[in-house]
């Protein structure tokens, strides 16, 4: 292991505060758990009152704007609470910057497309698809 | 990354038993951990009984008797004897505390004594503070001012000004919190902890001091204040009974704040 000279004051300061808008994120958290609330009841209400319906019943309870636009809500507030918690653990858990960047990037990224998958099928059950 | 299993040299061993003084009325049982970096052994716990009747009521009057009349090499830190210095500091029955305001008698069965967790051991019951100081001066704990003094006088500070400061300014920097925060035992290096952001507050919020803007720039990162996850073991462990999560929280406002 190399010899470690640096001071402790130095180690302490490390390369000083980011400043990359993090409490935006922090307040968002914090809002979508809010929305999610509401938004998670309404779910558990339409799985269940769907339950065991065929594709058409589906498709049709998609064509309401409502059920599909709250449906959409739901997918993007989740999507956005899920992984700025799982960006947390990430930093929690693994350090070392090429490890975390690699993960960092991915996992955003792998949420978009899931994102945008999501949405396009209810998009096409609410068309009558 | 993060490690969930002791090193090797680590690993707590079994160590020596001291009965109890014979005649003894009202024995207790004192498991303290030992350790001692020259001999190269493993840590270990070695067991002491003292009788109840012939010790001090507190922790540390335990510990300040073990080392008197059994085993001199036993080491620790303390010096006012009335959680004023915060140098007493350890794990007792497992929760960080002032080993000289915790009342024996609130142990049930054996007393049970590590350092405070997660540092490095020196000896004993002594841990490395170093980093922590360290992390403590790089908040800068001091005025800050442009603005001259009124000439021969003090600052001035409106009663209300001087409340905002309670909660704050009697923290005796034991270190009971940082230790006992896992988000701290993860990420230490980076993270400031909650003694250090308690510490940071009680400056960002002191309406004498001017250099506030340069306070919370410093905190503005993911990882030396947003670390903090609100588990909530500092505020349940503090000896002085502080609450350094709402410090933090009240961090984490004021920087959100700043764009809002
Ligand atoms: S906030 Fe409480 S536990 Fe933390 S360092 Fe200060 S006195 Fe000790
Ligand atoms: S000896 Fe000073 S706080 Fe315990």
């Amino acid at each position: 292991m190399a010899l470690k000279m640096q001071s402790p004051l130095g180690r302490a300061r490390g390369r000083g505060a980011a400043k990359s808008g993090i409490a935006h994120h922090w307040f968002m958290e914090r809002l979508t758990a809010v929305a999610l609330v509401p938004l998670m009841l309404w779910f558990v209400a339409a799985v269940i009152a769907n339950f065991g319906a065929s594709h058409a019943e589906i498709s049709a309870f998609f064509g309401q704007p409502w059920n599909a636009a709250l449906m959409i809500m739901t997918i993007l507030f989740g999507l956005y609470h899920g992984i700025s918690g799982l960006m947390i653990v990430l930093g929690d858990y693994i350090h070392g910057p090429a490890k975390h960047l690699t993960l960092a990037l991915a996992v955003p990224a792998l949420a978009v497309l899931a994102g945008i998958y999501l949405i396009v099928c209810v998009l096409i059950l609410a068309l009558g698809g | 990354m993060v490690q969930f299993t002791l090193p090797a040299h680590s690993r707590i061993a079994k160590g020596r038993d001291w009965p109890a003084p014979a005649g003894a009325k009202r024995p207790k049982t004192f498991s303290i951990y030992r350790f001692d970096p020259d001999s190269g052994d493993n840590p270990r716990m070695d067991r002491f009984t003292l009788d109840l009747d012939d010790c001090g009521p507190m922790v540390l009057d335990a510990l300040i008797k073990i080392k008197n009349e059994i085993d001199p090499t036993l080491t620790f830190r303390r010096s006012c004897r009335e959680g004023i210095c915060g140098s007493c500091s350890m794990n007792i029955d497992g929760l960080n505390t002032l080993a000289c305001l915790k009342p024996i008698e609130e142990v049930k069965g054996e007393v049970k004594i590590h350092p405070l967790p997660h540092l490095p051991v020196v000896k004993d019951l002594v841990p490395d503070l170093t980093h922590l100081y360290a992390q403590y001066q790089s908040v800068e704990p001091w005025m800050k001012t442009d603005t001259p003094a009124p000439p021969g006088k003090e600052r001035p500070q409106s009663p209300e000004e001087r409340e905002r400061l309670d909660g704050l300014w009697e923290c005796v920097l034991c270190f009971s919190c940082s230790a006992s925060c896992p988000s701290y035992w993860w990420s230490g290096s980076r993270y400031l902890g909650p003694a250090i952001l308690l510490q940071a507050a009680r400056w960002v919020f002191d309406s004498r001091d001017e250099a506030k803007p340069e306070r919370l720039d410093a905190l503005d990162d993911p990882f030396k204040l947003f670390r903090c996850h609100t588990i909530f073991n500092c505020t349940n462990t503090c000896p002085k009974g502080l609450d350094p999560a709402k410090a933090i929280a009240d961090l984490k406002r004021e920087v959100f704040k700043r764009a809002e």
